[in-house]
Order: structure tokens, then sequence, then C-alpha cells
């Protein structure tokens, strides 16, 4: 599957939530779609699987626009939040029967099994669920919808920590059993990073990164140890972040260093370890990417 | 079940739900009117058609139904997937299909309760002025109301679209639905129903034509469909 976003451009009244965004994303693999509140990416996903039309721009399926294209959204799972279901006053029986009618590639044995490792009873009225267990359904939905692009915003929400362990778990299996696009867009960064192949970082309706998680992650470096040998090690490099207790100090360094720089950092009895990817991407959304972005992009 | 790209037409879970809704509601209707024909007839000389009174409801029953499915149904439709072009073309299908069996519900209706007035040995009341043409007969009868449900059924959905896409035009499409509705209906031809009056004080209207009331309807059906599907074809869907 390829995917291509060609100078999307969408404006609610006086606020640009797409600002000439153009990206390609191809072949089976797990994306996650990262970025602050309100950075755009809602608004991404929804004109990706055709629920909204651009102001301009366009979005192709492996060359065919999405908007009103039945042949392609059939291919096309969104699952917002909790998930769109039947109204929230039937049952949850009813959600998978209507799931069952619309989805060409449906697999009830599979929304079944989810549902019943997420503890949701298919005799449950929808109402009556608390927000995870909502959740969980938008997570059975989406997933044995088995959609060539299966796309789950901000799916986890209400999921205590055990529910989500379990939902990345059987994402990977479901994604093992039949490969297919995934984009996950999230909040929980450091906690998703995990399980993603490939990275979209967005702010103010901009890409600020696009790539394998891997080079996201190499792009920076947290330098450890005595504070004045930390000082002396980092100066005139773009540190991003500082964490100090008692003397040592740790010195948060955005873009890869050589293997000279390391050589001198072990010569100081400094330690060089990676950076989280939560720290990465807050420096990168709250700069609004400025330099950084173009060395993150590269 | 039926996936919704099989070719060979069946009903849809929407459908089936509908039309299953719609005979229970008739059922109960019809066993309320016959209590209360036999209720009236204790303490009146001149008893008179309680089924007229569920034609009295059943647009407005119509209307709603009409207008939830665009409201709920066809958005949940393009959230799994499928094209506001095919939930429209559903939203048509259910409706043909509940405007059918709801006229044709009523055409039997009428003639059930005059067999009830005969097996009672009640005296027969004198047919309902709520019809343009009046001959009783149970096709007749049947058209009229199919007629006049499919003109509900379509300007429920114009309401249920302008709705969802902007509250204030759907407010604003439902005082003007309900007079178009009053213009058009062939129930009102002799002023009976909640706007038949319009007809009554607006005296050109009072055309006394058939013709006119069925060309009339079938103006309004099919310029209340192609306004709601005008609203519906680039709706963006709302943030759940």
């Amino acid at each position: 599957m390829r995917i291509e976003v060609v100078n999307l451009h969408q404006r609610f009244q006086e606020v640009v939530a797409l600002d000439d965004l153009s990206l390609t994303i191809e072949g089976h693999k797990i994306n996650g779609l990262l970025g602050r509140n309100g950075s755009g990416k809602s608004t991404l996903l929804n004109i990706m699987a055709g629920f909204r039309k651009p102001t301009s721009g366009e979005v192709l399926i492996d060359g065919n626009p999405v908007f009103e294209n039945g042949r392609v959204t059939e291919r096309i799972a969104l699952i917002r939040e909790a998930g769109d279901t039947v109204e929230s006053s039937e049952k949850v029986e009813e959600a998978l029967r209507y799931a069952a009618y619309l989805r060409p590639h449906w697999n009830d044995d599979r929304a079944r099994q989810l549902l019943e490792k997420f503890e949701v009873s298919s005799a449950a009225k929808i109402d009556s669920l608390s927000r995870g267990r909502r959740s969980a359904l938008g997570i059975a939905l989406g997933l044995a919808a088995r959609a060539d692009l299966t796309i789950l915003d901000e799916t986890y929400l209400g999921l205590d920590a055990p529910s989500r362990y379990l939902f990345y778990e059987e994402l990977l299996q479901d994604y093992l059993d039949h490969p297919r696009t995934f984009i996950i867009s999230s909040h929980l960064v450091e906690e998703v990073a995990r399980i993603l192949e490939q990275m979209v970082i967005i702010d103010r309706g901009r890409i600020l990164f696009h790539g394998d998680t891997e080079r996201f992650v190499s792009q920076g470096v947290a330098i450890t140890g005595n504070a004045a040998d930390v000082d002396r090690l980092v100066v005139g490099m773009p540190v991003i972040g500082e964490r100090q207790l008692g003397r040592t100090r740790s010195a948060m360094i955005y873009g890869s260093v050589d293997e000279e720089f390391r050589q001198r950092a072990v010569s100081a009895g400094l330690e060089v370890g990676s950076l989280g990817v939560q720290d990465l991407f807050v420096y990168l959304t709250q700069s609004g990417g400025g330099g950084a972005q173009d060395e993150a992009s590269k | 079940m039926k996936q919704a790209n099989n070719p060979r037409y069946s009903l849809s879970p929407l459908q089936s739900d509908q039309l299953w809704l719609l005979s229970i509601l008739a059922g109960v209707c019809f066993v309320i009117a016959m209590v209360v024909v036999f209720v009236m007839d204790l303490f009146s000389e001149t008893p008179s058609f309680s089924w007229s009174v569920v034609g009295w409801i059943a647009p407005w029953y119509l209307a709603v139904i009409s207008g939830w499915i665009m409201y709920v149904m066809v958005p949940m439709y393009v959230a799994h997937g499928r094209t506001r072009a095919f939930g429209f073309k559903e939203w048509l299908q259910t409706g043909a299909i509940l405007t059918f069996v709801g006229g044709v519900l009523m055409g039997v209706g009428f003639l059930l309760e005059r067999g009830f007035f005969s097996l009672l040995e009640l005296p027969r009341p004198t047919e309902e002025p709520m019809f343009a043409d009046a001959s009783g007969s149970v096709v007749s009868t049947s058209a009229q109301f199919c007629l006049m449900f499919a003109v509900w059924f379509a300007l429920g959905g114009l309401v249920g679209a302008s709705l969802y896409r902007s509250p204030d035009m759907g407010w604003l499409s439902i005082p003007v639905s309900l007079a178009v509705a009053s213009l058009t209906g062939v129930w009102s031809h002799a002023g009976i129903g909640l706007f038949g009056f319009v007809r009554r004080i607006v005296p050109a209207l009072d055309f006394n034509s058939i013709w006119i009331d069925v060309s009339l309807s079938v103006l309004v059906l099919v310029g209340a469909s192609y306004m709601a599907w005008y609203m519906v074809r680039g709706v963006s869907l709302r943030n759940p």
C-alpha cells in the first residue's frame, strides 16, 4: 500500500490545521503519528480516511483519491478514540452486527476474542461501558475489520496500563498474522514508540520528522557524569535539557555525535547514552522544530 | 449476514430492524384502535374510524426515523469505510420500503376496521374526509398514504441531514419542512390534520384536484431528497 498526502491544506475559519503538508507512507509497517494537542494529527487522519474533504490538496491510496471513493474507503478503518459505533444506547452486539455488514473483511471471531480479552460483554449496552471498555470496543472494531490501512487515533484513551500493554500485544500479533499498514496516533510517545517502525511528527500542521524510529532515537544523546566534566564536554553543542542530582549532571544533546566525541567522553569518565523518545519529541515540538527540523528530516 | 457489497439484494440490518419495528407498532396501534372503537360505541351514537388517528401519527414517526437515519446512521456508515453515497442510497431504499409497507398497512387497517364494524354490527361511520379519493378502496387508500409517507420521509431526511451539517441550518429546516408538508398533504385535502388549516385559510390552495396534490407531493418528494443529498454529499464527520 502506498499512501500519498499531496500538498494538504485544511483551514477552519482563521485557524490553519494543516499547512501544505506532503507525506508518503509505503509498505506494511506500523507507523506512528505523533504531535501535541492541536497539531493537526486528527485532521490529517480524518482526511486520510475520507471522513473530511480538505480545503485543498489530496490523499491518494495506491494512486486513487480517497474522498467518496468506495473502493478505497472500504480498505480503510479509522477508529477515533472509543470508536464511531452504533448509538450508545445500543448493545455491543449491535455494533458487531453493523461492522459485519459494513466491513468487507470483517473477522467476527477475532472481534469476540478481543472483547473477551478486554472483558467487554457483547450483551452490555455501549453507554454503560466505562471509557476504557469503550476504547477496547473501538480496538476490537478496528483490528477485526482487517482493513489494509488500519488507523487508530488515540484509541487507548481510558485504558489502564495493563490493558494498554494488552493492546500493544494484540496489535503486534494482528500485524504478524495479517501484515498491513497501521498508523497509530498517540500522546503516549515513550510507550508507543517501542512498537513503531516509522514515525511522523507533526506540529502546527507541518511535518517535523518522518523516518525510521531508530533514526529518530539516534538524533539525541545524553552525557552523564561529573557536572564540571559534562559542562566542559558539551560546550558549543545544542543542549536541549539538563538534569542534576548532587554533583552528577546529565546533559541532553540534540544531534548525532561522532566516534571521537564518544572517546573523549569515555576518557573523561562520562557515560554516553541514548536520549528518550519523549525528550526528543518535547524538544522538537516545543521549539517548533527550527533548525532541528531540517536536521531531523535529513 | 449479507455483506454490503453483495449484488443480490436483501434487507440490511437497518432495514430489517425498522421493518420489524414498524410492524410491531402497527400491530399495537391496531389493537388500541379497535379497543377505542369498541369503547366509543358505548358512549356515542356516531362512531368514527379510529384507525385514521394512526394516519395522523405515522407521518411524524416516519419523518423522525428518516431524520435519525440521516443524522446517526449515514455518518456511522462513513465511519465504517462506506461512502456518503452508499449511506444515502440505503436511506432511499429504507424510505421506499417503509413508505410502501406503511401505506399498505394503513389501507389494510381501514379494511379490517370496516370489518370490525360489521362484525360488531355497529353503524358504519362515514368515510374519513382525509382522503382526496374517498372511494374507500384499499389500493387507493394505500397509495395515498404511501405518497404522504414518502413526502414526510423525504422532509425528515432533509431535516436530519441539515441538522448534521449545521445545527442552525437544521433548526431552520424544521418549520420550512413542516410548512411544505402542510401544502402537499393529500390527507389534508378537507382541512383535516395539523396543518390542513393552511389550505383552508389560503383559498387559492384549495384546488380540489387529486392530480395537483399528487404532482405537488412528487415535486416536494424529489426536491427534498435532492436537497438532503446536497447536504450529505460533502459533509465532514463530526468528532466522536
